[in-house]
């Protein structure tokens, strides 16, 4: 990758094939998980969008990568379950219409042949979105605290986990170069 | 701290069955809320910065400092106002991705 700069009011960076590939996989990835799979990618249909809006088969919440997309807004149980049940689709609807932001860019690129460009009005989605998909390998790679993060770091490079920790690492340095980028 | 709003005390148009469950709601109404955002080990200290100066316009300075109490105490009180109001700053911050909650200010 080619850290991002900004050009004008956009965001712009060099994504290679591989990169580009492996970013829309995992967005794609969260997205299923959270009920977003198979919809087209920013679609103008009002059809598409209206059934979508209708679609809200419930979260399972016994994953903990979705316990941690969607947190409880309250400590008692039976107010976060009641909070819930009033937010919760909105968010997942949020989250959806973000990452086919992200997916469209991407795709845009021509499998990284041309320069990956965000528009500023479109940087809190990708953050939003590439957060998320950090979120969830933290989860999936158990992280819970500061020592758990620098635990994984000395793996050996056998462990199975390492590809995944770097990638988690990877993409901390793409959040921080956008972010660099937003605010010089 | 951080307070984004004054607690909102209804005003309703008074009707006789009313009257007597006012002064408890006028009491529920007048008890801020607050939205505490929790520490966590994944989300980035920059991250976290331009989410309080995006979504509650702090200036750089107090963005800051609250993401700093955020990393160093746990946790930092970033808004105070009425229960509606802390559940759309909680549900934003959500949606950022930040662990937050919302509690009766004690």
């Amino acid at each position: 990758m080619i850290p991002f700069h900004r050009d004008g009011t956009d965001l712009v960076a060099e994504l290679d094939d591989f990169e580009v590939a492996l970013v829309t996989s995992l967005v794609a990835q969260v997205n299923e998980l959270i009920g977003g799979a198979g919809e087209p990618a920013a679609s103008d249909d009002p059809f598409a969008r209206w059934a979508r809006e209708l679609r809200s088969e419930p979260l399972d919440r016994s994953d903990p990568v979705v316990a941690r997309l969607f947190p409880d807004a309250y400590e008692d149980e039976v107010a976060a379950a009641e909070h819930r049940r009033f937010s919760q689709d909105a968010l997942r609807r949020q989250r959806i219409t973000d990452s086919e932001v992200v997916l469209a860019d991407l795709a845009a690129t021509a499998d990284g042949k041309e320069p990956l460009v965000v528009a500023k009005a479109d940087l809190d989605a990708w953050l939003k979105t590439l957060n998320g998909v950090r979120l969830s390998l933290a989860v999936r790679l158990g992280i819970e605290s500061e020592d758990d993060h620098a635990d994984l770091e000395k793996l050996p490079a056998r462990d199975p986990r390492t590809q995944l920790v770097a990638l988690y690492d990877w993409l901390g340095l793409v959040l921080e170069s956008l972010l660099d980028a937003a605010h010089s | 701290m951080g307070a984004m709003s004054s607690p909102e005390v209804p005003v309703g148009p008074a009707s006789g069955t009313a009257v007597a469950e006012r002064p408890a709601e006028v009491v529920q109404a007048l008890t801020p809320w607050v939205t505490i955002v929790w520490d966590d080990p994944v989300n980035l200290m920059s991250y976290v910065t331009h989410v309080f100066v995006t979504y509650f316009k702090f200036d750089k300075p107090k963005a800051h400092k609250l993401m700093m109490q955020v990393h160093t105490e746990g946790r930092a009180v970033v808004a105070s106002g009425t229960r509606e109001e802390m559940e759309q700053h909680v549900n934003a911050m959500h949606a950022y991705g930040l662990w937050a909650t919302l509690e009766k200010d004690e």
